[in-house]
């Protein structure tokens, strides 16, 4: 294990009179899987929300690479490479499947208005750039036929696998994913899963994953992050999580 | 007025309100924003010009105390910059408002600068009407005058449509539809949506400075009337019935609303029922306007795959 990318300390959250998040502590080594668990409104959405900048938090901190981002906005924090994707795919339905990828670039210079009007070789070399890696992961992803149709007509596995391969092509060093596997085919799921190991492994790319399938999220995680009624239950790896008497009974509807 | 009098001046109307529907269709076509405060923006660059280019007036009548007499370029320039900065300042202020809500706003602010050009007479001369105002090289090109406005507009035009058009499908116009699509995602990729939500804002507003700027110069006197709600609502019309998204539609729609208005309006007065021409032609517009957005309602040349992408039908 090596030193953690990302400590949320103290996360706190309420809407109204719902303390969604209620001071949530934990940590997330560099280049390695944690899988975040717990029963429906634990406040794992929340979490992400709060971790990602799109939630305020009431109380509390988070620190991504060594630096306070609980100021930021959503985009600065991507922009250091904390990228999220959404429970409920938030595919652009009214964009094409490749349109979808290459917007996840980053860094890039056409985005300016003088850039897209002058339209120099710096900005003609990132957007081929961009269309190589795209090409890449949508031919993994198995939509590369799919590139020209608009993302409103996929089907919802395939949204997902979109989704999913728009956050890769951000390049991020921490990938928030909210549910990635739901949907999706099984045979497609055991290949996602293996890519995302390759990405740990090969790449030392961060991953905190919310996942209800409880036999994927076990196996493919090195760390499990428990969560019940918006507070961290139990943190450790698989096993121990698996045998800690808390979270059973936070799943089981028994009283903590 | 002859027959090719009258295409001209209907031409050139034509022109200048299609750079409105430029405009616009950066707003609302390419970045989903609601701006109803377009024809603000058209006042802005008309009255911006034409002060620039006006002396103050003199006589016992003299209103306005406010003028200069730049070369009419500048008036343009200036008049593009200033709407430009008006759009940016109310998306500072509104952006971040949804839909509806930028609406009204908008459509209030439009409004507020109409009725500050009513009340403020030494500035704009007020209801008197702004008269006087300088055409461009007026006597010295050697074609009809009538003419020459009309290719200047239509060159500028053409201009507008390839740089606006250039935009749309640039990295830059990527994010401006992702922004149209679902801000969220653009937000969680890293774009600063805000920041290209003001640069949207800011160049549509300026085209449409422009072309009130070549609105002044091409008639004379402005008065406040003109940049009524109306004005804005046409627009609206001209870019949904073109096709939201789609800048040549844009110039279509504006050139079919533009049409039936003027040319409704020189049917002979031997017809029948020729005193209530204006209310039939108002019937007949929106006859018309219904009509396209039956059997079309994503416009002209809206892009259906697109509209449809998403919903019940598109996914079969």
């Amino acid at each position: 294990m090596t030193d953690p990318i990302l400590r949320a300390e103290g996360l706190r959250k309420s809407f109204g009179g719902l303390l969604a998040v209620d001071d949530a502590t934990f940590e997330v080594e560099e280049g390695t899987i944690a899988g975040l668990i717990g029963p429906n409104g634990a406040g794992k959405s929340t979490t992400f929300n709060l971790l990602s900048g799109f939630y305020g938090a009431d109380a509390g901190e988070v620190i991504f690479e060594g630096e306070h981002v609980e100021g930021l906005s959503p985009d600065e924090r991507a922009q250091r490479g904390m990228i999220r994707t959404f429970q409920i795919t938030r595919e652009l339905t009214g964009m094409k499947v490749m349109a979808n990828m290459l917007l996840a670039a980053q860094d890039h210079p056409g985005e300016t208005v003088v850039g897209a009007l002058a339209n120099t070789g710096s900005v003609e070399s990132r957007e081929e750039q961009a269309r190589e890696r795209a090409e890449d992961l949508l031919k993994f992803l198995e939509l590369w036929e799919l590139r020209e149709e608009y993302a409103g007509n996929l089907s919802g596995g395939q949204r997902k696998l979109l989704e999913l391969g728009r956050a890769l092509m951000a390049d991020p060093d921490l990938l928030l994913l909210d549910e990635p596997m739901a949907g999706v085919n099984p045979d497609l799921t055991d290949r996602l899963l293996s890519r995302i190991d390759d990405l740990q492994s090969e790449e030392g790319m961060t991953f905190v994953i919310v996942e209800h399938d409880m036999d994927v999220i076990m196996s493919v995680s090195d760390k499990i992050i428990g969560m019940h009624n918006g507070q961290v239950l139990s943190v450790g790896t698989p096993e121990e999580v698996k045998s800690d008497e808390k979270m059973l009974e936070a799943y089981l509807g028994g009283s903590v | 007025m002859a027959v090719g009098d009258l295409a001209l001046l209907v031409a050139t109307i034509m022109g200048v309100y299609s750079l409105l529907a430029i405009g616009l269709n950066m707003h609302w076509g390419d970045t989903g924003l609601l701006n109803f405060a377009h024809a603000a923006f058209f006042a802005i660059g008309a009255y911006t010009s034409a002060i620039l280019t006006t002396p103050p007036e003199t006589g016992l009548l003299a209103n306005r105390t406010v003028g200069a007499s730049y070369p009419i370029f500048v008036g343009l320039l200036a008049g593009a910059t200033l709407a430009a900065a008006a759009g940016v300042l109310i998306a500072v202020t509104s952006v971040r408002l949804e839909g509806d809500y930028l609406a009204m706003v908008t459509l209030s602010f439009a409004e507020l600068i109409r009725l500050v050009i009513h009340n403020e007479g030494w500035l704009t001369s007020g209801a008197q009407s702004l008269k006087g105002i300088e055409r461009p090289l007026e006597g010295s090109v050697p074609i009809r005058y009538d003419l020459f406005y009309f290719l200047l507009v239509l060159g500028v035009v053409a201009g507008s449509y390839l740089l606006f058009r250039r935009l749309a499908g640039s990295p830059f116009g990527r994010v401006l539809h992702a922004v149209r699509e679902d801000e969220e995602v653009p937000l969680a990729l890293g774009k600063d949506t805000t920041w290209f939500k003001l640069k949207s804002f800011g160049l549509g507003a300026a085209i449409a400075g422009l072309a009130g700027g070549l609105w002044a110069h091409y008639v004379y006197a402005i008065t406040p009337n003109m940049f009524l709600p109306s004005l804005t609502f046409t627009i609206w019309a001209a870019v949904i019935i073109g096709g939201a998204g789609s800048y040549l539609g844009a110039i279509v729609g504006t050139a079919f609303i533009v049409g039936i208005r003027q040319v409704t309006r020189f049917v002979p007065s031997d017809v029948p029922f020729a005193s209530d021409l204006p209310y039939i032609r108002l019937v007949v517009i929106g006859v018309l306007l219904i009509a396209v957005l039956y059997y079309r309602p994503y416009g002209l040349l809206g892009d259906e795959e697109r509209m449809l992408a998403g919903s019940e039908e598109g996914a079969d």
